[in-house]
Formats: structure tokens, C-alpha cells, sequence
């Protein structure tokens, strides 16, 4: 058995535990794994921020402050 | 279609309701472009164009007759999307509404993107670069436009089971319910959205700017 996840997988465990928590034994093995692997942390920022952003987007509909009531292509 | 009708033709803005505080022209003005936001939202969430004319209808309906109740700081934008929302999610919530499982080939092509970034042993063929922070509020919007784009890109099914999540904020287990996944299709369709527009945001976003 690895010791740890593959980045692949690892990916996977990152974008999961966005939308629910993991089992102790996959997180366990995913902190390890972030510890050794810049890659791999490098994609936990990039989709933590995807996540933040996507919310702030959805939910105010467009770029945010692009509302100013302005209907320029009506 | 009654509520824009009554719209007065492009540069006929009335003039302000007397009264009204606020410089940005009155609501009526605002609604085609209003109309055309939401349904641009509402076909992401739903991919049914009849259905999210329905929704979007509704919703502008419930903003002519809830205009009182609007706080002053949200943008109209705003407000009418939280109305919107909860539209979609009563639409997927209700029990009339029939079972949706169409989840399409178009799908595959994500897949194969993903397959890309590995070698057989599940490792990055390239380094990831780490992002920037956008580093000001001209950058921070222009990110934001890029996603915009980015989620518009998403194969059908990707996306709309991703506003599912990120909008409505239904959990998995509700997501996989109301369209009839398993829990880890559920968890892959997801994972799959935000590869995509990881692979998005560093096409459009990051190697735009580095090139400039």
C-alpha cells in the first residue's frame, strides 16, 4: 500500500472535501501528501480560489461592481 | 414578454421618480439588460430555454412587485439573482418537476484534459505554477470576467451540476438525488467542473497575463 496519495488522486480528495468532510484516513494520507508536494498545494490554492470566486460570481450575477444600473446593451 | 413591452424603446429613459435618492434610472429601464443577465444564469442552472424564460419571468415579476423590499446597498443585479436562485432551487425541489438524467458525451472531452495533466503514475507531467492574487481592483474584476467566461465553457451537464452546488448550495447527497446520480459521480462531475476551469483560469487568465 502507498504511503500516500497519487496527485491525482490527491485532487480529487481536494475538490471532495470542499463538499463534504473526509474520512481520517484520506485526510490523513492528503496532509502528508500537501507537506511533500508543491504541485499539489499549488492546486489547493488554485481551486480554494476558484471556489471563493465562483461564489462571489454566481451570486451577484456578473463581475462584481459591473452593476451600476448602467443597461448598456439593452 | 408583457413586462418589457412596457418598456419605453432604447434612450427614452424617463426621468427619475421623484423622491428617489439613488442616481441609476428607474427600475423599469433597467430590465431588459436585467432579463438578459438572468437568463444567461438561469440557462447554466437549468438547460431548459423554455424553463429558464419561465424562471427568469417570474423572477422579474417578483422584483416589480418587491421593489419596496430591497435593501439599499445590494445592487439590483444582486437582489434579483438571490431572487432568481431561489427559484431554481424550488424548481429542482419541487415534486412535479420530472427526473432529469441526461448526462451526455459531451462530457468526455473534460476528461480527456484532465487525463493530460498526469503520467500513469497519477503525477503532474508539468510543474503547477502557483497564481498571483490579482493585485488590484482592475485585475480582481478582469479575473472575475475571465471565469464568468470560464463557467459558460463547462460541458452542459458539468455545469449545471456545478451552479447546483456553488449557487444553490445544495449538498452532494441533495445534488445526486434531484438528478438521480450516484455519490461519486456526483463527486466527479464536480471535480471534473473545477479542473476545468482550474485548466480555464490558467489558459485565459495566468498565461494571458504572463504573455502581456
Amino acid at each position: 500500500m502507498n504511503l500516500t496519495h497519487s496527485c491525482r488522486r490527491v485532487a480529487e480528495l481536494l475538490s471532495q472535501r470542499l463538499d463534504e468532510p473526509l474520512g481520517f484516513v484520506d485526510s490523513l494520507r492528503l496532509r502528508v501528501h500537501l507537506t511533500m508536494c508543491s504541485n499539489c498545494r499549488n492546486v489547493e490554492q488554485q481551486l480554494a480560489g476558484i471556489e471563493a470566486l465562483s461564489a462571489r460570481l454566481l451570486s451577484s450575477g456578473l463581475a462584481d461592481g459591473d452593476d451600476s444600473g448602467q443597461a448598456t446593451s439593452a | 414578454m408583457t413586462i418589457l413591452e412596457r418598456h419605453p424603446p432604447d434612450g427614452a429613459i424617463p426621468p427619475a421618480t421623484p423622491g428617489r435618492v439613488t442616481a441609476a434610472p428607474p427600475l423599469e429601464a433597467q430590465l431588459p439588460e436585467l432579463r438578459r443577465r438572468l437568463l444567461r444564469h438561469a440557462r447554466l442552472a437549468v438547460h431548459d430555454h423554455g424553463l429558464a424564460e419561465d424562471l427568469v419571468q417570474d423572477t422579474l415579476i417578483a422584483v416589480l412587485e418587491q421593489q419596496d423590499k430591497r435593501r439599499g446597498d445590494a445592487s439590483l443585479l444582486t437582489w434579483a439573482t438571490a431572487i432568481l436562485k431561489h427559484k431554481v432551487a424550488d424548481w429542482y425541489r419541487s415534486p412535479t418537476r420530472r427526473r432529469m438524467v441526461q448526462f451526455r458525451a459531451d462530457d468526455e472531452s473534460v476528461d480527456d484534459a484532465i487525463d493530460a495533466l498526469y503520467d500513469a503514475d497519477g503525477a503532474y507531467v508539468d510543474p503547477v505554477p502557483a497564481w498571483q492574487q490579482p493585485e488590484n481592483r482592475t485585475e480582481q474584476r478582469q479575473m472575475m470576467t475571465i471565469l464568468d467566461r470560464c463557467v459558460t465553457f463547462l460541458p452542459q451537464q458539468t455545469g449545471r451540476v456545478f451552479l447546483m452546488r456553488e449557487w444553490l448550495g445544495f449538498e452532494t447527497s441533495e445534488i445526486s438525488q434531484r438528478l438521480g446520480l450516484s455519490a461519486e459521480n456526483c463527486r466527479t462531475i464536480l471535480h471534473r467542473a473545477r479542473m476545468a476551469l482550474r485548466d480555464c483560469m490558467q489558459r485565459d487568465w495566468i498565461g494571458a497575463k504572463a504573455s502581456t
